[in-house]
């Protein structure tokens, strides 16, 4: 056992310290606010967010010394356990809406969002469906159609929710484990087209949705609906500058700036910490997913390789989305920074990723 | 076990395309942040700080001399900024010094400075001294700042002119009104950062941005003419006025101009108030009268219509005029104020005499085109745009419809309704060589730092008599002084011109017996005005040379002194031969005229002449619907009243033959009902 932590990639490890840590930093200095406000105690947050990263690395640990093989067989009911979840949230009384949305299971003082398990859930059926029959995936039937089908099913109740953001992270992360098994390119690009042709569709049906999807490209047209968010996001980031307004100095964090210490926690970081901070968290996700990444390819089978690129995909695609949105290249999507954005589930599930990518990491490599 | 997936072809192109977003995302982060980043700190600016305004201080006003009449006491206000406090770790010391200079206890002032707020009052309307010694020691976090309070140090002097400051040290009245944007200055701004939830944000940054002190109002009012002129009114309203046999008048008003530019030295009203305690005043006295008033002149205005006369060469000075005691124009009697008249005059006895039937052939010689043209022309009828709110504009009788009998009464200052500042500048404009001038009251505006920002700037309005008639038309007035009705207004060794005048006041329903404005306007020295006074009393039994002429001497001889006039060595030092007859008028008894509404003509005259008045009817018709004055109206015995003939009884009569000229609804406001003139037949002077 100790010597699996001794084959554990250093980097990876690294990255998703300083991240946590960045997190924690962060988390602190743009919840203070609300905090004292709310409930009269700056750390009111800051002391939730040591529970939840105390528990998310417990679950790190866990998910990295655990017999990844064990899981290979708890796969299925793992994953009809995560449906379960999805369909629980919409049964009044146990679902809990926030926001207009209902995301979250209450349990007690805590909550959990299910989409967070569907999303690893998913993640692991998709790994262990493709390295079982690898080479199904150039035919169109064998392959493609069902992994269609697992997405239309899970995004179908994410969406339910409703969860736009959640979705997206776990049809691109079906996409990118698509193309990674070694789909053929046409039917990449053949689904590729298909969606496009979807939201051509959608936005004909509703032309509304036009308005409000490509808000964000100029948010200044409605600085208290639509573009709010986006507006108060750069008004943030701009002030920041080279080298920010230094640790604690933010200012959009007096109410300003909603969400602040989850979603557009990434807009803190800009503010306080400047170019140089934001760009280094940037920088520190791409090590992440270079570090994921090498190490699906150093995994010693098909379904550790594969489960491997599922989770570095995750992350990272969630961490640039919600990075993107941001900075107002894409439009607002209600998801976390991975890592940084204050504690709940979405931090835990995080983490136990995190400990099966370290877990892969220390795989002997025979590929050399 | 199936074979190994070769990952690392496709992998690597995943990760390609994300490297290539995380690479835009930088860009992105650089362009936001390093370009457009100034722009947005500005958005974010405006959005987080807020401005705390810091008032100017007002500016003065002062008299042409310099003299203060109002200004701005500084209040100092000490503050801290509790944050800086804390940060300089120096609380307490800075607690006892303070409370050693404010004379307040230490633990207050260490509780305030050190309170959880962005910006603490330690003391409001500190000392000067105890001020000064906090900014020499010049103590982290603490700042003095200063408030001020509107200070009239002479209390009611020129109260009218001055007006008064609101509650927010706004202008309300007066030039306090009219030059507020100049003496408010600019207000600076303490601006602070906010929460969105409009709470200071704690540590905020401060920027002080300092105000823009007011201008100081430089007004043309002297000081110590404006004092002569309320000593006074002062002594009038104590019943002790000369002639006044303990007489209190209703209301006074004394200006005093110079008649080569237009500058008024002094407008004083009474009753007045207490510009610093204005809100325990009766609103009442608040009313500017010598602008916001008119009322008949009465034979004041005998001077425009002689200088009128005069320039359109309808009369020479040795022209030969004959008073058998009253003129009939139109088959009514215009009476001469002395019974049995004046005999064979020349011109200038006629002034001297203040003879109506004489100025009633000047106005008929004039004609109604002519002495309409010199009315205008003297700026009758029309605002002289004086610096103060609510200027009244007088009424003239309507020109298209006036009568031959109107342009009698109007040659002797009846019928037409002036204001005192019109009157005054009209006779300073005779005065001055024939040019009409705008009356002014602010000589000029001074910066802060001493400049003069707008310099005093005589406006000719126009030119209305040569300056041969202006010439003549002062000896004449002189001459009414030295040997005529102005008599009371006489100064040994100055040559003082000017004309008396008595008018009957409007009230109910007629002019009102036994009680009149008396008047003087007059001019010294004859040669070369240096001033123009007009005393307008209002609501005396007595005469304007009886009562209003020692004012106006009194007010001149020590206006002249004090201006350093020197007596001229050629004036005459005693007055010509005594008249008779000036003194006093018979007070006639009064007599309530009978409604006569209802009656055919015929019974109306029979009654009204059986009660002692005489008649005279407009219009046609079987019934009279209206009468002026009206019925149980209380007026002079035998006077005339006037009937309006129609067909509905008791309909209200349309608007008579007279229409106001220019109606100014606040001048008529201010004047009341008016009755036709035709009817007084018992005119004054």
């Amino acid at each position: 056992m100790l010597t699996k932590y001794r084959k554990v990639d250093p980097v990876l490890l690294g990255v998703i310290l300083a991240l946590l840590v960045i997190g924690i930093v962060m988390t602190y200095s743009s919840s203070a606010v609300k905090g004292y406000l709310y409930y009269d105690d700056p750390y009111h947050f800051f002391k939730a967010e040591l529970i939840w990263v105390a528990m998310g690395i417990a679950a790190m640990t866990i998910a990295l010394i655990v017999d990844l093989k064990l899981i290979y067989q708890w796969i299925k009911p793992l994953f009809y356990f995560s449906l379960l979840l999805l369909l629980l949230v919409k049964i009044p009384g146990i679902g809990k809406t926030v926001n207009g949305a209902t995301r979250w299971i209450g349990l007690g003082p805590l909550s959990i969002q299910p989409s967070e398990v569907a999303k690893i859930a998913t993640v692991f059926l998709m790994a262990r469906f493709l390295a079982s029959n690898p080479y199904n995936i150039s035919s169109f039937r064998k392959g493609i159609v069902p992994s269609l089908a697992l997405l239309v099913l899970v995004a179908g109740l994410v969406m339910f929710q409703p969860d736009l953001g959640t979705t997206l992270v776990i049809a691109a992360t079906i996409f990118f484990m698509l193309i990674a098994v070694g789909a053929k390119i046409w039917h990449m690009a053949g689904l590729g087209f298909a969606g496009v042709g979807l939201l051509v569709v959608a936005i004909i049906a509703e032309p509304y949705r036009m308005r409000r999807i490509f808000a964000f490209l100029d948010p200044w047209a409605d600085p208290s609906g639509k573009g709010y968010q986006t507006i108060q996001s750069l008004l943030a980031l701009g002030p920041g500058g080279l080298f920010g307004l230094g640790l604690g100095q933010s200012r959009q964090k007096f109410l300003y700036l909603p969400e602040n210490h989850t979603d557009f926690i990434f807009a803190m970081i800009g503010e306080e910490l400047g170019f140089v901070g934001a760009s280094l968290v940037v920088i520190l996700f791409f090590l992440f997913m270079w570090r994921g990444y090498r190490a699906a390819i150093q995994a010693p089978n098909n379904f550790l390789g594969l489960l491997g690129v599922g989770l570095t995909s995750l992350i990272g695609v969630q961490a640039m989305i919600n990075m993107g949105v941001v900075t107002g290249v894409l439009p607002v999507t209600g998801i976390t920074l991975p890592f940084i954005s204050y504690g709940g589930t979405s931090l835990l599930f995080t983490m136990a990723c995190a400990g099966f990518l370290l877990n892969i990491s220390a795989m002997p490599n025979l590929r050399r | 076990m199936v074979q190994l997936l070769k990952l690392r072809k496709r992998v690597v192109f995943l990760f390609g395309i994300c490297s290539i977003f995380m690479l835009v995302l930088i860009i992105r982060l650089g362009f936001i942040q390093l370009r457009e980043g100034p722009f947005l700190k500005n958005l974010a600016d405006e959005e987080h700080f807020r401005g705390v305004p810091v008032a100017a201080k007002r500016g003065n006003i002062v008299d042409c001399n310099g003299n203060i009449l109002a200004m701005s006491v500084s209040a100092e206000t000490v503050y801290a900024v509790p944050a800086e406090v804390r940060k300089s770790g120096r609380q307490e010391e800075i607690a006892a010094e303070l409370a050693a200079i404010l004379d307040m206890d230490k633990a207050k002032v260490l509780e305030r400075i050190t309170k959880r707020t962005s910006l603490e009052y330690v003391k409001k309307k500190v000392p000067a001294e105890a001020a000064a010694k906090i900014k020499e020691l010049n103590l982290p976090g603490i700042g003095v700042v200063e408030d001020s309070v509107r200070f009239y140090p002479n209390g009611s002097l020129a109260a009218h002119v001055l007006g008064f400051t609101g509650i927010d040290s706004q202008g309300l009245e007066g030039i306090e009104h009219s030059r507020d944007k100049e003496l408010t200055g600019q207000p600076g701004s303490i601006l602070t950062e906010y929460g969105a939830n409009g709470i200071k944000i704690p540590d905020a940054e401060h920027e002080f941005i300092p105000p823009i002190q007011g201008n100081t109002v430089k007004l043309t009012i002297d000081k110590n003419i404006q004092a002569f002129a309320e000593r006074e009114l002062a002594k009038l309203m104590a019943g002790q006025g000369t002639n006044m046999e303990g007489v209190v008048p209703k209301s006074a008003s004394i200006l005093v101009m110079e008649p080569s530019t237009g500058r008024m030295l002094a407008i004083a009203s009474t009753p007045t108030f207490d510009p610093n305690n204005y809100q325990a005043s009766d609103p009442s006295t608040r009313r500017n009268i010598a602008i916001q008033n008119g009322y008949e002149p009465g034979s004041t205005f005998k001077i425009i219509t002689l200088a009128a006369a005069l320039e359109e060469k309808k009369v020479g000075l040795n022209d030969r005029f004959t008073d058998p005691g009253f003129t009939t124009i139109l088959g009514k009697r215009i009476r001469c104020w002395k019974a049995g008249g004046h005999g064979t005059q020349n011109t200038v006895q006629i002034a001297e005499n203040s003879c109506n039937p004489g100025f009633v052939e000047l106005g008929q010689r004039l004609g109604m085109d002519n002495f309409y043209k010199y009315l205008i022309g003297f700026g009758f009828g029309s605002k002289t745009g004086i610096e103060m709110s609510g200027e009244a504009k007088g009424i003239l009788a309507n020109k298209k419809k006036a009568t031959a009998l109107d342009l009698a009464t109007m040659s002797i200052g009846q019928t037409n309704n002036v204001t005192p500042i019109q009157l005054i500048t009209a006779v300073s404009a005779v005065a001055n060589g024939g040019v009409l001038l705008k009356p002014q009251l602010v000589q000029e505006i001074i910066s802060p730092t001493g400049d003069v920002l707008v310099p005093f700037q005589k406006e000719v309005v126009r030119r209305v008599i040569s300056e041969s008639t202006s010439k003549t038309a002062r000896e004449i007035l002189e001459s009414v002084v030295t040997n005529g009705t102005g008599r009371r207004a006489f100064l040994p060794g100055y040559r003082v011109a000017g004309k008396t005048g008595t008018a009957q006041k409007v009230g109910r329903g007629g002019y009102i017996q036994g009680e009149y404005v008396a008047s003087f306007i007059a001019f010294a020295p004859a040669d070369n005005p240096r001033l123009t006074v007009l005393v307008v009393i209002d609501g005396v039994p007595f005469y304007g040379g009886v009562v209003a002429g020692p004012v106006v001497q009194a007010i001149m001889l020590d206006s002249l002194k004090y201006l350093g006039v020197e007596p001229d060595p050629t004036a005459p030092l005693a007055p010509g031969t005594p008249m008779y007859g000036v003194e006093f008028p018979p007070v006639k008894e009064a007599a309530v005229v009978p409604s006569v509404l209802g009656h055919t003509p015929q019974e109306a005259e029979q009654i009204l002449k059986k009660a002692g008045f005489k008649v005279v009817m407009e219009g046609v018709g079987p019934r009279v619907i209206d009468q002026i004055p009206h019925g149980e109206a209380e007026v002079e015995k035998g006077s005339t009243v006037l009937l309006y003939l129609g067909a509905e009884p008791g309909q209200a009569a349309i608007a008579p033959w007279r229409e106001v000229y220019d109606p100014d609804v606040e001048a008529i406001e201010s004047f009341g009902p008016r009755i036709p003139l035709i009817m007084n037949q018992e005119l004054l002077e």
